[in-house]
């Protein structure tokens, strides 16, 4: 069986646009790329076969815009939609109006979709097929002294969390049994008058959480496979910007049990295609773990399991959604090396994290794989997300996928704008990072290590010398006019 | 010749011994140096013992501005005597971030204003960006007027803080 797309359209923008139109090419599936008015410089937007502009406007007009989106597909023949991530990946209700109109999108089902997009219906479920929960009180009865005993039952530390709440407005961490009370009024008093409603839950307090995230792939046929993890610990923000294959934090036995939870769930939901279920793992519980949430969706970070697994996964994407069955067994899978992926941001780490924008002069080239929606002479505005390219290096090994990653660094400085590049090589040669100590908290944590480093004589001297000497005397600008094709290189298949 | 230089804001002396096509000798905190542009990106500079050092350096000078990215770090260096133009010290001065036109001004020169509030909106790109103050302090210029077109890198208002 082959695959029967003829046409594929990307719903969706920038590097993600591009990744998918590079796996349409070499399955020999055309493919249909939108853009907007400002974006007509990006490389995106002449990436397909044939391409759309959406017009200029906001974002529910252009790349939100459902029938718009639709009715291109039909006007051009297309089969299916391949929704990239954020935007319509995980809107149900397009994915239903896309397969109303005959068009197959490549992704789970609306139900699959539904389900696991709502937090509490998503936990419900989880808890019916048995699947770790963080532990947590979530009762209507709020007698202090029941939620004490709850407190014992979950086991200190906890967290008191106003049920109406957010932004750590409500909330306080009790350390012990004789703190609970003071800690309890407190919480209610701030939720209160935070919310207007004092009721609270009750959640085992996790101080040294990691983040791992399994990657699941299912077809049509109740094949349910699991491409192994990923360790998202390092946020800011709480935005991923360093991702890794494997991860320091599991064995085999613990790789073996979240693994197996992870097409439990998606036996379980008869879940099809790409998707992602995320798990907090607690440093201080040797192999304790608990469900997040799942992605219904093709993730970012989806690179690194690229590489240690050498499975390419919009390929697997659009057979599944083809109706093929996986062409690889579970047991045939391997995870090989370690994959370290960087995210460059456009943005001032020593600042706060600001945005910035202004004109890339030069992306740079590397031997590792670059994934980014830009070419030299683009102009980043602040009305996208920042982020700039995902970096994505593989080596035998951590220590030399650390290594190969602060090298590329080096090479794509997409010269001109502020970017975290610096800020990362920081991470990557923190010593707690080197040993593996990596936890959610770990920039808030090495706050004061992860600090900019005064610049020495040589850095000056050389930017003296540059600044100096001045430009070479042919346009630097149209002579490094390239595709982003050529920056692919490296990305293994 | 002695030069005053920013380099990320950071103030720099150099004096300069020789500056032709390609080649420049200059003396940076008491020590000489000696550099010569091979290529787009590749500076090497020569040592006492007849060797030469390779040095990656991306640059490009746009304006009075030159972008530089050695290793993993940005750097943006410019003539101290261009930024002192405006009369203004860097401390407390809004300059504009790219080139644009002045939208809307919302203060006046005496107001006082405290840091992040909004002193006036500029449109670059096609989008709007909002210009706030970087400490508390009362506004001691107004280099723009609403509806002017503006370079980036310009003083755009001046303020004195408050310490």
């Amino acid at each position: 069986m082959t695959i029967q797309f003829k046409k594929i359209l990307i719903a969706n923008r920038g590097e993600i646009a591009i990744r998918v139109v590079k796996t349409c090419r070499e399955l020999g599936i055309s493919c249909v790329t939108l853009y907007t008015d400002e974006e007509k410089d990006l490389p995106h937007s002449m990436a397909g076969d044939q391409f759309v502009c959406l017009g200029s406007g906001a974002l529910k007009d252009t790349y939100l815009n459902q029938d718009l989106i639709i009715k291109i597909c039909k006007d051009l023949g297309v089969d299916a939609i391949h929704p990239g991530y954020g935007f319509l990946s995980e809107n149900a209700g397009f994915c239903t109006k896309v397969t109303k109109a005959g068009i197959k999108f490549i992704g789970p089902s609306p139900e699959s979709m539904i389900l696991m997009g709502d937090k509490t219906g998503s936990k419900r479920k989880m808890e019916e097929v048995g699947i770790p929960l963080i532990p947590g009180y979530h009762g209507d009865n709020q007698d202090p002294s029941l939620l004490k005993k709850e407190a014992s039952k979950i086991g200190y530390p906890v967290l008191i969390k106003a049920s109406a709440g957010g932004g750590g407005k409500g909330m306080r961490i009790v350390e012990q049994d004789k703190d609970f009370d003071e800690s309890l009024d407190a919480a209610k008093r701030e939720a209160k008058n935070a919310f207007g409603d004092d009721r609270v839950l009750i959640e085992k307090y996790i101080k040294n959480p990691r983040h791992i995230e399994i990657q699941v792939m299912s077809d049509q046929h109740g094949n349910h496979t699991h491409l192994f993890e990923r360790e998202c610990s390092i946020q800011r923000r709480h935005q991923k910007i360093v991702e890794e294959s494997p991860s320091v934090a599991l064995d085999e036995k613990l790789r073996k049990r979240m693994t197996e939870v992870a097409t439990t769930i998606t036996k379980a939901i008869d879940y099809e295609g790409a998707g992602t279920i995320e798990f907090i793992l607690d440093g201080d519980i040797p192999g304790a773990f608990y469900f997040l949430e799942m992605n219904t969706r093709l993730q970012v970070e989806h690179p690194v399991t690229e590489m240690v697994t050498g499975l390419d996964l919009v390929k697997l994407q659009i057979e599944v959604a083809s109706g093929l069955k996986l062409s690889y067994s579970q047991e045939s899978l391997v995870q090989r090396g370690h994959s370290i992926e960087l995210r460059i941001y456009a943005e001032d780490p020593d600042n706060n994290f600001l945005p910035s924008i202004g004109k890339i002069f030069t992306v740079g080239k590397t031997q590792a794989r670059l994934d980014t929606g830009y070419q030299d002479g683009n102009s980043v505005t602040i009305s996208f997300d920042p982020m700039l390219a995902k970096l994505v290096v593989y080596a035998s090994d951590r220590a030399g996928a650390i290594k190969a990653a602060l090298s590329a660094l080096k090479e794509v400085p997409f010269l001109g704008l502020t970017t975290n590049r610096d800020y990362l090589s920081r991470i990557l040669t923190h010593k707690k990072f080197i040993e593996g100590e990596t936890f959610t908290h770990f920039v808030q944590t090495y706050k004061d290590d992860l600090q900019p480093k005064k610049l020495n004589q040589e850095e000056l001297s050389l930017a003296v010398a540059a600044h100096l000497l001045g430009n070479t005397s042919t346009s630097q600008i149209s002579q490094n006019i390239e595709s982003a094709w050529d920056r692919l290189v490296g990305f293994r298949l | 010749m002695n030069k005053k230089l920013l380099i990320n804001n950071q103030e720099i002396d150099v004096k300069i011994i020789k500056q032709t096509n390609g080649h420049v000798e200059f003396e940076l905190e008491g020590k000489t140096f000696s550099f010569d542009r091979q290529a787009e990106h590749l500076i090497t500079s020569r040592l006492d013992n007849n060797s030469t050092n390779r040095h990656q350096v991306f640059s490009k000078k746009f304006g009075e501005k030159t972008f530089l990215a050695i290793q993993s770090r940005s750097f943006i260096v410019e003539d101290a005597a261009v930024l002192a133009r405006g009369g203004g010290a860097l401390h407390g001065a809004m300059v504009s971030p790219m080139p644009g036109k002045i939208l809307k001004i919302m203060k006046k020169v005496g107001d006082s204003i405290t840091q992040g509030e909004s002193i006036l909106v500029m449109e670059a790109m096609k989008m709007e960006h909002t210009i706030k103050a970087s400490s508390d302090g009362v506004i001691s210029k107004l280099n723009v007027s609403e509806g002017q077109q503006v370079d980036g890198g310009l003083i755009l208002v001046e303020l004195e803080e408050i310490k």
